[in-house]
């Protein structure tokens, strides 16, 4: 890869600032959240995000075309690494998610994300139909969305096979479908919910399906993370109650505080005002990636960067929504913010690539290109 | 894919694409602003809107808070000697949250504490996080508990209410329950001074429900109460308790009660009831005995009520000192009923009626006053109403109401009988004729005083009514000597001072018959001293006496004791008999006949040196006259 000068020049600084930003308000958070247990989790913490912010910035330098050439092989990698997980991965309370490394443990599902958002870019690039698709049009996305959603439903991880296929349907949905299609999909969709709640779901997922939406049918069981999760928002007031001092975190009354539930800390140590801000870097987050794909030109560039920033968008939208009672228990983490290293790594690297594309844009010319 | 682009036979046009492209983007973006926009309204709602709502519930889940007792305010006598204060014990707590092995917990903890196995484990498997164990445990159970070193168990020290002089105002003071809030007496009465604000321990609680300890705990800070400062004299009451005692074991009563205030002020020096009571111990007492007799205990006055029969007719201008009475030799019959003295008199002064206690004169003097203005009087006088005492408990005794007053109720309650008083009313009505007139309020807590030593209230002397005139309350005041220089009150007598006073011997009413119970009396005496200034008003209860039933020979002589020492106390000079006289006057000018006329009148001795008129005189103009030694004046013809 030869050293493009021009990529310096261009260099997009506001989402580094901005990623690395949200990084330190999540590693400040964590810093709260172990406080009383060691500090432990935040220091691997933060090695993470250090080697994150390094593979952020080596991204970047990857040319976007070699990801477009070699995403049919990203692809194959992912479906070897999931299928590696399933045999030899650790099982932690049901659920064969990870691999271990000494002190480390790394989840596979986490990277997959990219490579689904990859390889439909890939297809849709390669494709010079303008839409609205057909179902039949799309049997190679959907299909290789599937693959990734079974093998992720395997270990099972609910929350990350949710993430494939709304980010698989964000970018279908964008790109656009016909009528017909759309419908059948609908039907389908409701014709399989009665099976996957009678045979599919596991007891604990229907219970949270069901205390989402009455969560004080059983405020001890089910419902208590919920509950608690929105007593710690509720009580952090306008201003929070200071760093350390969210009582109904430090006393363990959050559950899982800094993994899927890190930002109801947030929101009770900094109350309406941190959590606001906070949310409104996710935002800006989100926002370039979407400036980023409307102005480049090239196909597979601008969906990566839609599907990077329905990756946040949908991590974001679920985990926050999810702590403060919006939408039912899922663990989906908060991109970035979240105790655990694939998923900052992952969220890193997906900005980086978007960052490589953004730092490679040539100012755009007046005039029309006629074809 | 040109074979795709054959089949959907579309142009691609490069600049469509790109501002649908755009388009879309915007879309999406508006989508993500509308999605952020909920979650950001959802966070309004729970963090601004109901903020209140949900901070409830988070500190109720993880505050664990009790209330340590407060520093009940102390309670002093005049000269700050302290009569009830407060001493830090150890209490014991269970957390059974923090046990592991609840039947191994109670096990151990049984025996050391004193309970069953059961009840200690009942304490163990307590669904909460704070239980007592034991309150004001002993410093030696405290010690074993803490040595067997259990998880669980605490320690906390409270202050435990603790009454230094015993059984000395027992009933005055009162006592308060564990919680150190007051249940009788003063302590009940003054409990909204004296109680301070407890002091509120929150403890932080993780959601396994442990006590979190090293989170920062509010400890609000309890204010201290309010130190009261009574009237009480200790020394004095000591001087009451001791001779009270020894008079009521002499003399077999029952029970007995006294009341000693200054005539001046209302104050109330010492305040005792026999059987004493001390509130350390007060679960060991009936209930009678915690009964502050002097305000709660209302009886019929006998004889002592004739004082104020007296100072009636005396003010009304009825009748004098002189005034003569027939006493019909100890007996008369009134309506339908015969009144009868103990001892039969004939014709007797005003003076002498009260001398020797005649029933029947005080009947017809009674009749002589009518019962309009003799209830009136009484009334004024402070009978038959609360006198509003800062304690709690005081009865306001039974004055017939006007209308039920025929001939034979005006006469009885003339000398005593169908009236009953509390011995409060008594002394503050007597302390009125002690004082030339003045009906005062009587108060026993004089000052309230903030622990920074402010003083928040003080009570000061205040004058209810007055009620005779000087001359009056000086001429029953002279009577009343009288009864105890030659009548009655004999050994009440105190030499050195002069004692003025009445005895009581009253029948006891039977509640349940009805009548009078033929052999139980209650025999009093009450008095002040000294007669031409008083210092002190003092009354003198013994009910049912065995010894004799006659105040003048049972209360009488405890009087004596009494106020002999106490006087004595105060440092009060011993006087001569010639009391207002007992200062030289200025008798130059003078003649002999002159001053032998004036020294028979008051009894002294003189000598004279030369004749005519005085021209010098010894002692001078305003010494004091000494007894046994003669006055000596220089007299000259002419001036």
């Amino acid at each position: 890869m030869i050293f493009d000068r021009q990529l310096l020049r261009n260099f997009g600084f506001s989402l580094i600032i901005l990623s690395i930003v949200f990084s330190l308000i999540g590693l400040l958070n964590l810093y709260s959240s172990s406080y009383h247990t060691g500090l432990s989790s935040f220091k691997k913490q933060t090695l993470w995000v250090f080697i994150g912010i390094v593979s952020m910035i080596a991204t970047s330098f990857i040319n976007p075309n070699l990801l477009k050439r070699y995403s049919p092989h990203i692809y194959v990698g992912a479906i070897l690494i999931l299928l590696l997980v399933i045999f030899f991965g650790k099982e932690v309370s049901g659920s064969k998610s990870w691999f271990q490394f000494g002190p480390f443990s790394v989840q596979p599902s986490e990277f997959v994300k990219i490579a689904l958002i990859l390889i439909i870019a890939r297809f849709y690039n390669d494709d010079f139909n303008d839409g609205p698709f057909g179902l039949f049009d799309l049997l190679k996305p959907i299909a290789s969305m599937i693959i990734l959603f079974g093998l992720v439903m395997l270990q099972p991880d609910l929350g990350t096979g949710l993430i494939l296929l709304l980010i698989g349907a964000s970018i279908f949905l964008f790109m656009g479908l016909k009528k017909r299609s759309l419908l059948f999909i609908l039907v389908i969709i409701a014709g399989l919910s009665i099976p996957t709640w009678n045979f599919f779901l596991k007891d604990y997922q229907k219970d949270r399906i069901l205390s989402f939406i009455n969560p004080y049918e059983d405020p001890l069981g089910s419902g208590y993370n919920s509950i608690q999760s929105q007593i710690a928002v509720g009580s952090g007031k306008m201003y929070g109650k200071g760093f350390i001092e969210g009582s109904q975190s430090q006393l363990r009354f959050v559950p899982a505080q800094q993994t899927d539930f890190a930002f109801s800390v947030l929101a009770e140590e900094w109350g309406f005002v941190g959590s606001i801000f906070t949310l409104l870097v996710y935002f800006l987050i989100i926002l370039t990636m979407l400036d980023t794909a409307g102005s480049t030109k090239d196909k597979f560039r601008m969906l990566v960067c839609f599907g990077a920033a329905a990756l946040f968008f949908w991590h974001s939208v679920i985990n926050i929504g999810m702590v403060i009672g919006l939408l039912p228990v899922t663990g989906v983490p908060l991109l970035l913010f979240s105790y655990g290293g694939s998923s900052t790594l992952t969220a890193f690297i997906a900005i980086g690539i978007v960052l490589g594309i953004r730092n490679r844009q040539v100012p755009k010319p007046e005039e029309d290109i006629a074809l | 894919m040109i074979k795709k682009r054959k089949k959907n036979q579309k142009k691609f046009s490069y600049n469509r694409h790109e501002t649908r492209t755009k388009w879309k983007i915007y879309f999406s973006t508006l989508l993500v602003v509308l999605l952020f926009l909920a979650v950001g309204y959802k966070s309004l709602e729970l963090q601004v809107i109901n903020r209140d709502k949900a901070f409830r519930v988070a500190e109720k889940q993880h505050n664990s808070s009790y209330n340590l007792l407060p520093i009940r305010g102390s309670v002093f006598d005049r000269n700050k000697r302290v009569l009830a204060t407060n001493q830090n014990t150890k209490s014991i707590y269970i957390n059974p949250k923090e046990i592991e092995d609840p039947k191994d917990f109670a096990q151990k903890i049984a025996k050391p504490l004193g309970v069953t196995y059961k009840k200690a484990l009942s304490l163990a498997l307590s669904k909460k996080s704070f239980v007592w164990a034991k309150r004001l445990a002993g410093e030696d159970m405290a010690e074993n508990i803490n040595s067997l070193e259990l998880e669980g168990i605490n320690f906390v020290e409270e202050p435990k209410r603790v009454y230094p002089n015993n059984q000395m105002l027992g009933q005055v003071l009162g006592f308060t329950n564990i919680d150190l809030k007051g249940i009788e007496g003063i302590e009940y009465f003054f409990d909204g001074a004296l109680a301070g604000k407890p002091r509120k321990i929150t403890t932080r609680r993780d959601a396994r429900g442990k006590n979190i300890l090293d989170i920062p705990v509010d400890i609000e800070q309890s204010t201290k109460g309010n130190d009261l400062v009574l009237t009480i004299d200790s020394q004095i009451q000591h001087i009451v308790d001791t001779e009270l005692e020894k008079g009521v074991k002499e003399m077999e009563a029952k029970s007995a009660m006294a009341l000693l205030m200054d005539p001046e002020t209302g104050e109330v020096l010492a305040m005792s009831s026999y059987p004493f009571f001390d509130p350390n111990n007060f679960r060991k007492y009936a209930e009678i005995n915690k009964r502050n007799l002097p305000v709660w205990y209302a009886f019929e006055p006998g004889s002592t009520l004739k004082i104020f029969l007296l100072a009636a007719a005396l003010e009304e201008k009825i009748a004098n000192e002189n005034s003569k009475y027939d006493c019909e030799n100890g007996r008369r019959k009134v309506g339908t009923k015969v009144i009868k003295d103990v001892h039969p008199y004939g014709v007797l002064t005003m003076a002498e009626t009260l001398h020797y206690s005649s029933n029947i004169c005080a009947s017809k003097i009674g009749e002589k006053i009518g019962k309009e203005y003799l209830h009136d009087y009484l009334k004024d006088f402070g009978f038959g109403d609360k006198l509003g005492i800062d304690l709690p408990g005081e009865s306001k005794g039974k004055i017939q109401n006007l209308g039920n007053w025929g001939p034979v109720e005006l006469a009885t309650i003339s000398f005593g009988q169908g009236i009953s008083v509390t011995a409060i009313q008594l002394v503050n009505a007597l302390s009125t004729i002690a004082n030339g007139g003045y009906h005062m309020q009587p108060y026993i807590v004089k000052k309230i005083v903030n622990p920074k030593g402010d003083i928040i209230t003080e009570k000061k002397p205040k004058v209810l009514k007055r009620v005779i005139s000087y001359d009056t309350s000086n001429t029953v005041r002279k009577i009343l000597k009288g009864v105890v220089d030659k009548g009655t009150g004999g050994m009440a007598q105190i030499s050195g001072y002069g004692v003025a006073g009445k005895t009581g011997t009253a029948q006891i009413p039977n509640p349940e018959k009805g009548g009078y119970y033929a052999d139980k009396y209650i025999a009093s005496f009450v008095g002040f001293a000294p007669t031409d200034k008083p210092k002190l008003t003092l009354l003198v209860l013994l009910n049912d006496p065995k010894k004799s039933i006659y105040g003048g020979s049972t209360a009488a002589p405890i009087f004596k004791s009494i106020a002999e020492k106490v006087l004595f106390y105060m440092g009060i000079p011993t006087q001569h008999e010639f009391e207002g006289n007992s200062i030289m006057p200025n008798l130059e000018g003078k003649s002999a006949r002159d001053i032998l006329r004036w020294a028979t009148e008051e009894g002294v001795e003189v000598s004279f040196k030369g004749s005519g008129y005085v021209v010098e005189q010894d002692p001078g103009p305003g010494e004091t006259i000494k007894r046994g030694i003669d006055c000596t004046f220089k007299l000259r013809q002419d001036i």
